[in-house]
């Protein structure tokens, strides 16, 4: 009986130990399946000559990335990215994060203007490409008319990736604003409070007492936001195929058509494990940028 | 009794649907024909269903997967997979990926099965322009199916403004820019009201400008071994064979008369609007192009305008099906029942009245029912006339390279906007394409 007793302890005990881990398996089962596996085909496939059915035909050692570095547009589209994301990153903080600010007070109207700086996120990547390639227009849309501008957008090299830039910051905004406000209102209104007996203005309070509150916040959504800038293709293949002159190619897109259209699946491996390295380490550089201006409570 | 009879009937009931559940085949077909024409293409595929498919015990699974990229993405993936039960029966394919579709052992070559005895179809019944548009080696890969050529669109109505007449459409570049320097509107603080046309030329339309030209014997290509339709293209030959000079003098001079509009943006958009008074789209665009101008005004149809007098011709183009080998006889027997369906000279019919894309079978063309749909519409005569006059090897490009197109086009841009002389021009769009074709040889 009381054998009976501890080995039922010990299996309980057993259980939940191996609880968080049989809670993780799904998740792992289809992270496995679907990421890291994937991951190290490509990384074995970069160093392979494949046929059109993506096969291996023949070791090549190093050859395709050779092939990647010594590619006219490799560098364009690196150049590209990093334009884009140096374009867009501050803007999508900036904006939601004043919008943020100015809709932190609950007011009986809240909602209504919470859900309508949300709404862009509710509407699909494609379809917003879609509208505002309408909207920008050169001949018949209607930024151009109202604003009394003659833009090409589109069709000139120096503003059509400013076009991709202003669809993404505008479809971003919804889902930041989201983040930040909660962020906002977690701040404790005490320490707030007591700033305020003490003197502090609302810029002092913003600035030394709300930022670094919200700063893991808006670490995240830098983060983020610098992936996503650096990954960015799908407005370019809806709008301008990597043109106007090739001012639009990004990395993604780059490899897509070199891969897709070019069939030439070896180099699309080899730059992907390359796009996959420069990311990285950008990712790698905020993190060491974090230790120094994020605040955790 | 009630009960009985009601028992009766579910049985009935039951038993013939699973006889009819183990008796009728399904084959799969991708199609890439979105908006009113995919409308069209389903409804071919709806009546084979319910009538010679339904007597026959067929049924064509009709998918819509997205335009000829996206559609060719996922055959590739499909084929990659090497899961012979994911492939379709029969797929639509656009034109610029012939020679992929020809590496792959798992599409029958459409040549192999004509030979094969399995078929009452025969070279002989199809259009040859279109029989062309999937030539590979010598072989057609394809079944020519849903083929188009570009036609020019003219506003009648802004003819008769200008005093042309609007039953002339110009006839070469150099009329063009006559008559896009009469039909250009400018308000009064310069800017313009309407352009005589809007032109930004990509491959699709240089495969008729730089092709129709004339070359020896025969007419001009892009690159050797016939733009890569004999074996693979190795270099351009459009600088030494002195066609794309000849095109651009032509091209510019006409320009520098008309100045119409370079950038293309939403041609039929603009046409409807009234903002260009011509615009060059695909023979398949007839009816959404009737459709967007309603009954704002008349508009024409003409052959494109040539180069100059001595070149004619306009390529063909759109896009072929292709048959799947699934190793399994009683499919593809089903298949070619299907196409046999497809490709008849009334379907043809009904695919033609309906889309604006040419009927591939020649029989089509002597039918009662094409002379009374042309004389309803007599823009669509000036596509068939433009059609049966041109050469059938006249064709789109095989260069197997990426961003073509864009090379094409921003060459042109190039010298409309001062940036490049003609030579400078060609000089560079030589050495871009070379490369590529270098790049792609490289990569096999």
């Amino acid at each position: 009986m009381n054998n009976r007793h501890t080995s039922s302890i010990s299996m309980a005990r057993m259980m939940q130990k191996s609880k968080p881990y049989l809670f993780l398996l799904p998740a792992l089962v289809f992270i496995i399946m679907f990421t890291y596996y994937p991951f190290v085909e490509t990384i074995i496939n970069s160093f392979f000559k494949l046929n059109n059915k993506a096969q291996r035909v023949e070791f090549v050692g190093l050859k395709n990335y050779f092939q990647v570095f010594k590619a006219k547009n490799f560098n364009n589209s690196l150049y590209n990215s990093i334009r884009f994301t140096v374009m867009t990153v501050p803007f999508n903080i900036s904006i939601s994060l004043i919008l943020a600010l100015l809709a932190e007070k609950k007011h009986r109207f809240s909602w209504l203007y919470e859900v309508m700086f949300s709404l862009p996120m509710a509407i699909s990547m494609s379809a917003t490409c879609m509208i505002f390639k309408l909207l920008l227009n050169n001949s018949i849309g209607l930024l151009n008319y109202s604003l009394g501008l003659n833009i090409k957008w589109f069709f000139d090299k120096k503003t059509a990736l400013w076009g991709i830039a202003i669809i993404t910051v505008w479809q971003n905004i919804g889902y930041e604003f989201l983040y930040l406000s909660a962020a906002l209102r977690n701040v404790p209104q005490d320490v707030l409070e007591a700033a305020t007996v003490d003197g502090a203005n609302w810029i002092y309070r913003t600035i030394r007492i709300v930022f670094p509150l919200i700063s893991p916040t808006l670490f995240y959504l830098f983060c983020l936001d610098l992936i996503a800038g650096m990954m960015m293709s799908g407005p370019v293949m809806v709008l301008t195929n990597g043109g106007p002159r090739n001012s639009t190619e990004t990395l993604v897109y780059h490899m897509y058509s070199k891969t897709i259209s070019g069939t030439n699946m070896g180099y699309g491996y080899a730059i992907s494990i390359v796009i996959f390295l420069i990311v990285f380490l950008l990712v790698l550089l905020s993190f060491k940028a974090e230790k120094k201006g994020v605040y955790y409570e | 009794m009630k009960k009985f009879l009601s028992l009766l009937l579910v049985a009935i009931v039951l038993l013939s649907s699973t006889a009819l559940a183990s008796e009728t085949r399904t084959i799969s077909f991708w199609y890439s024909a979105g908006g009113a024409n995919g409308a069209v293409i389903q409804s071919l595929v709806d009546e084979f269903n319910e009538t010679v498919g339904k007597a026959a015990n067929i049924f064509v699974d009709g998918q819509y997967q997205g335009a000829y990229t996206a559609s060719s993405n996922k055959l590739s993936a499909a084929i990659a997979a090497g899961d012979l039960s994911q492939l379709p029966n029969v797929v639509q394919q656009g034109a610029s990926t012939v020679r992929r579709l020809a590496s792959y052992e798992e599409v029958i070559k459409f040549e192999d099965l004509l030979k094969s005895g399995k078929t009452n179809m025969t070279k002989d019944m199809f259009v040859q322009n279109f029989y062309y548009s999937s030539y590979m080696q010598g072989e057609a890969i394809g079944m020519p199916f849903a083929s188009s050529t570009i036609l020019l669109y003219y506003n009648k109505d802004a003819f008769v403004e200008v005093g042309l007449d609007p039953e002339v459409a110009p006839k070469t570049l150099k009329e063009l820019g006559e008559y896009c320097a009469k039909l250009t509107k400018k308000n009064d603080d310069g800017s313009v009201e309407r352009y005589g046309i809007v032109l930004q030329p990509d491959s699709w339309f240089m495969s008729t400008w730089l092709c129709q030209q004339r070359v020896g014997d025969g007419h001009a290509y892009f690159a050797d071994n016939m733009d890569g339709r004999d074996g693979y293209s190795t270099h351009t030959v459009f600088k030494e064979e002195g066609t794309m000079k000849h095109f651009l003098e032509e091209y510019m001079a006409a320009y520098d008369q008309g100045q119409w509009k370079y950038l293309s943006e939403d041609d039929t958009g603009d046409f409807a609007a009234g903002k260009v008074a011509m615009f060059i789209s695909s023979s398949s665009a007839f009816y959404s192009i009737a459709n967007a101008v309603g009954d704002k005004f008349n508009f024409g149809c003409a052959a494109v305008p040539a180069v100059d007098e001595n070149c004619l011709g306009v390529a063909a183009g759109g896009s072929s099906l292709y048959i799947m080998d699934k190793q399994n006889e009683q499919e593809l027997a089903d298949t070619i029942f299907f196409l046999e369906y497809l490709t008849s000279a009334e379907t043809q019919y009904k695919w033609f009245a309906q889309t604006g894309y040419f009927p591939v079978n020649v029989a089509t063309y002597d039918t009662p029912e094409l002379a009374a749909r042309v004389a309803e519409y007599p823009q669509l005569k000036a596509g068939i006339d433009q059609l049966l006059a041109s050469e059938p090897t006249l064709q789109e490009p095989q260069l197997g390279i990426s961003g073509f197109d864009s090379m094409l086009s921003e060459a042109i841009i190039d010298i409309i906007e001062g940036n490049a002389t003609i030579d400078e021009a060609i000089d560079t769009l030589t050495e871009n394409v070379d490369a590529a074709i270098d790049e792609y040889i490289s990569s096999l």
